[in-house]
């Protein structure tokens, strides 16, 4: 492999400014690169592994930024193949690569053309590789517009944090992880020290499900387009008499002949109501629920991330504390604060949810209650009380359907007690453990 | 495979209208440095009609540490033809030319050089060629971009004499739909409608906002006429208007007092749109007027006979059967049409007084479907800037603790170190401890010129900026180039709202201000 050294040896001029140089505003412990122990370019060059989690949008870009800061040593996850409508934005791809995974193009591309860098693609799930893989790594970035994968890989890298019992945290059992997200023209870029700033779970506020019409609007009183297209996605779909060229189980947004269907069927609803504005362009936004995107606000956030994340590995400069938020749509607007850990998260707090309940909720009603809070946003949680099982999903579901209609008090919760909840938006074997205070009732 | 395919996500933010002004946009940028190339590559990718790429250096090693449209095999080669051809792979749909010219030789010997292109986006351009070059810009109403990446400091400023924005697009806009002030059509309407008749299902399918008119219209009577205006007044109706709803989970109700504090606004035209209608501009058009003005001419018209603007015609979603609410969204498109066509006439006539040419129907439209969220944005060059900066903005800014206005002060200063030395102050090792001080000088000369204490500025800073010797790291400058992409994208589709003027990204803790200096 080449280095510094041997190869271009004015190449890394400008990084060895803010390396080689002391500053004011440097982090307590920096210090800077000499000839005779270039520590920081070799960490670069060799030590610094760095995970990248996305080849999309975001994940383009990081892959560039994190090659051109002098990064070498990089692993790129993505399971997704290229999309026509990525070519807006995802520079490191072709027309001639729609189809091909993502992570290998670009892998491929930013190896090619930034000589020295070696990026290793992996074209999978992030879950499918295990700890020990995720241990290796001095920090990790995403660029993912999954929450749940965001989650995942945050309560993962929590989990690998090393606490004493005394509550001492093992520094060298960080794993930063930096993380992205876009928009249109908005978007927002942070830093998770795990166990020591607030981590993704904790701000799960801020990232509301998209919102729902409700059902009986849908299916009664439709009354704008985007209600007809989703009567043709619930209803359309399963009504046996509409013909259909398809088989409706295996409808697939990304097949043009289903979506015309789709497309012909919300029309048909909408003349019916005599309601206008049903497009092609319209069904597919509602039907995949497609989120503007654009190559400025991509290479805004990115480079956001990436900044920490070279800072971080040098030293060489303060640090984002730790989240700022991005909004060009007029004016450029930042706004950078500190994110506070939540008391109660499921993933790095220790503290207990403490959950007001009317003694009369019924078990549905009180599974309602909680799938629908924003701050846990679960989807198919499990709870158990007392080593009781409340309510179960899998193979000891059915034992617990007839708890449904009970009220909590007739199902033994007392006051105070502890209800144990499981999902699997929750990573491994994370739960989130809620207090009941049941409220007076008047 | 169509450009609609490929462009569909940010045909979702700009539009067929925006991507052809798009389209039409020729942009030229001075220096091909990483923060250039960053920039230009996320205006190829949504597909610029053209640009062009002046710069007289020769690809260099340290382009290869910062710069990614630059390659090994390049090294020694035109950076202009270089960067251009690789930016060109991005998109097959844009032009790109490369001049290898010295840009401030252009500037010294050619400036007529710059009078076809939509925009010139400059950085590294020492001060006095920036000024020529804005002066002939802002003369020839083209806008001028400069930006700077500098070490862990971005800066950007915007130029032209003035922006005209029809679609400003705001965050949350709020709907137009007149409940206070019901129009005649909209009034009748709900006159016709009897709420004694209706049975509760039927109760909670009529549309809000004929229930606020309706309540409205009763608290009137027997409150003088007026609406309800204090806030106590506003808390009794609410309880007034719950007591009319057949049960508590009525959701046209609910809608009805989730809007109500909004709607309960007496109407009134904004000071922005105001300030507009009293422009020079506005009130007396002439035959050199711009379609923009005219139509803000006769707008002007408009409102003088109506007291208010034309009636945008979309009613929001909410609560009720089908048939009410289609009832309901015919009235106000009908209006909606009513007021344009009036308008359009109130156009036609002004145009042809004036003898000029009819303005496109479309365009007329759009005008007076976004009459309330027009903008105008109008700049100071950068000669001005320089001669009579704000001063009280930067004083009350560099007050602050942490402030980024330093840097600002900082970047000015070190262009004048340039022209005093041509070098940044610390470019060279070995002059990084003689250069602070007279970067320090500099400092105080720019500061004194504009009578601002020096001490608003301290010195550990400008050791930072002399640390940094003018280096490029790249992703300040991706960042940046990501930033002024985006406003150069507002500035040629005449949607958004552009930057005014002046931005300072801190990579040192990632705070940004926006400052119009
Ligand atoms: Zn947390």
């Amino acid at each position: 492999m080449e280095t510094m050294d041997t190869d271009l040896p004015n190449r890394w001029i400008d990084i060895g400014k803010v390396i080689n140089r002391g500053g004011p505003f440097a982090a307590p412990d920096f210090q800077p690169d000499t000839k005779e122990s270039p520590n920081i370019m070799n960490g670069l060059q060799s030590d610094f592994k760095i995970l990248v989690i996305g080849a999309g949008g975001l994940g383009c870009e990081i892959l560039k930024n994190l090659a051109l800061s002098g990064f070498r040593n990089i692993d790129v996850i993505d399971m997704d193949t290229i999309d026509v409508s990525n070519l807006n934005r995802q520079f490191l791809f072709r027309r001639k690569d729609v189809g091909k995974s993502k992570a290998e193009v670009a892998a491929a591309f930013i190896n090619e053309r930034v000589s020295g860098c070696n990026v290793t693609a992996h074209k999978c799930r992030i879950q499918e590789k295990d700890e020990d893989y995720y241990r290796q790594f001095k920090l990790v970035i995403a660029g993912l517009d999954s929450i749940e994968a965001r989650r995942w890989i945050n309560g993962l890298l929590v989990n690998l944090v090393v606490v004493d019992e005394n509550g001492d945290v093992d520094p060298d059992t960080i794993i930063p992880l930096v993380d992205g997200g876009t928009e249109g023209f908005k978007g927002q870029a942070r830093v998770i020290l795990p166990r020591i700033t607030s981590c993704f779970e904790c701000s799960l506020e801020a990232f509301p499900p998209q919102v729902s019409y409700a059902v009986c609007t849908i299916a009664n009183t439709p009354r704008v387009p985007e209600h007809c297209i989703q009567w043709a996605i619930m209803f359309g779909l399963e009504d046996k008499d509409l013909p259909k060229p398809f088989d409706p189980k295996k409808f697939d947004n990304d097949n043009p002949d289903h979506m015309n269907w789709l497309f012909q069927t919300a029309k048909k609803r909408a003349e019916d109501h005599n309601i206008s504005g049903v497009t092609y362009k319209l069904t597919q936004g509602v039907a995949k629920n497609i989120i503007p995107a654009i190559a400025s606000t991509n290479a805004t956030i990115a480079a956001a991330c990436c900044n920490e994340a070279f800072k971080f590995c040098t030293e060489s400069s303060g640090s984002l504390n730790n989240y700022m938020m991005y909004n060009g749509l007029n004016g450029v607007y930042t706004f950078t604060f500190e994110y506070e850990s939540k008391e109660g998260c499921a993933v790095c707090g220790t503290n207990i949810v403490t959950y007001p309940v009317d003694p009369s909720t019924t078990l549905t009603t009180f599974l309602e209650n909680i799938t629908t809070d924003s701050r846990f946003q679960f989807k198919k949680p499990s709870l158990r009380c007392n080593g009781k099982n409340l309510y179960m999903q899998g193979l000891l579901h059915a034992s617990t359907v007839p708890n449904l209609p009970k009220t909590l008090p007739e199902l033994s919760v007392q006051d105070e007690d502890e209800i144990t909840i499981t999902d699997p938006s929750l990573p491994g074997s994370l739960a989130v453990r809620m207090r009941i205070k049941y409220k007076l009732s008047n | 495979m169509t450009d609609s395919e490929k462009y569909d996500r940010q045909l979702r933010l700009w539009g067929e209208d925006g991507q052809a002004k798009l389209e039409k946009s020729h942009i030229c940028l001075l220096n091909g440095t990483a923060l250039g190339t960053e920039t230009l590559k996320n205006l190829v990718l949504p597909g610029i009609g053209a640009f062009t790429v002046v710069d007289s250096h020769k690809v260099a090693e340290s382009d290869l540490g910062n710069n990614f449209f630059v390659e090994k095999k390049t090294l020694g080669q035109s950076r202009a033809r270089v960067v251009c051809e690789l930016l060109r792979e991005l998109n097959d749909r844009v032009k790109g030319f490369s001049v290898e010219e010295d840009p401030v030789y252009l500037i010294n010997n050619n400036i007529s050089f710059f009078k076809d292109f939509s925009l010139v986006f400059a950085n590294r351009i020492p001060e006095t060629a920036l000024v020529t070059l804005s002066a002939y810009l802002y003369e020839n109403n083209i806008p001028l971009v400069v930006g700077n990446s500098y070490g862990y400091i971005g800066y950007l400023r915007v130029s032209v004499p003035e922006h005209q924005i029809i679609e400003s697009k705001p965050d949350n806009p709020m709907d137009d739909l007149r409940i206070i002030n019901p129009f005649k059509e909209l009034d009748e309407a709900t006159q016709k409608i009897e709420l004694t008749g209706l049975n509760s299902q039927e109760l909670t399918h009529v549309p809000y906002v004929y229930l606020m008119i309706k309540f409205i219209k009763e608290w009137k009577s027997t409150h003088d006429g007026k609406a309800p205006e204090t806030r106590a007044e506003k808390e009794e109706f609410k309880k007034f208007f719950l007591s009319k709803s057949p049960n508590p989970d009525a959701e046209n109700f609910a809608e009805g007092i989730t809007n109500m504090l909004k709607v309960l606004q007496p109407y009134r035209i904004s000071s922005d749109i105001d300030k507009l209608l009293k422009d020079e501009k506005a009130v007396n058009p002439t035959e050199q007027s711009d379609d923009f003005w005219i139509m803000v001419s006769a707008l002007k018209s408009f409102v003088e006979s109506h007291g208010v603007l034309p009636l945008n015609g979309n009613l929001p979603d909410m609560h009720a059967d089908t048939c009410s609410f289609i009832q309901l969204q015919k009235i106000y498109q009908e209006k909606g049409i009513a007021d344009l066509s009036e308008f359009s006439s109130l156009v036609d006539s002004l145009v042809s007084k004036l003898g000029k040419d009819q303005i496109s129907s479309d365009l007329v439209k759009k005008f007076c479907k976004n009459t309330r969220f027009l903008n105008v944005v109008r700049y100071k060059s950068l000669a001005e800037e320089y001669e009579k900066p704000n001063t009280s903005v930067i004083i009350s800014e560099l007050e602050q603790p942490d402030n980024n206005m330093v840097y600002y002060i900082a970047l000015r200063a070190i262009d004048k170190f340039f022209s005093t030395y041509t070098r940044y102050p610390g470019f060279h090792d070995e002059e990084v401890d003689s250069d602070l001080p007279l970067l320090k000088s500099a400092t105080h000369a720019l500061l004194q010129e504009h009578s601002i204490s020096s001490d608003l500025v301290k010195d550990e800073y400008l050791a930072e900026m002399t640390r940094y010797g003018a280096c490029e790291l790249h992703n300040l400058s991706s960042l940046m180039g990501g930033i002024i992409s985006q406003e150069i994208i507002k500035l040629m589709t005449h949607q958004y709202v552009p930057l005014n003027n002046t931005f300072i990204f801190n990579g040192i803790n990632s705070t940004a201000t926006q400052f119009t200096i």
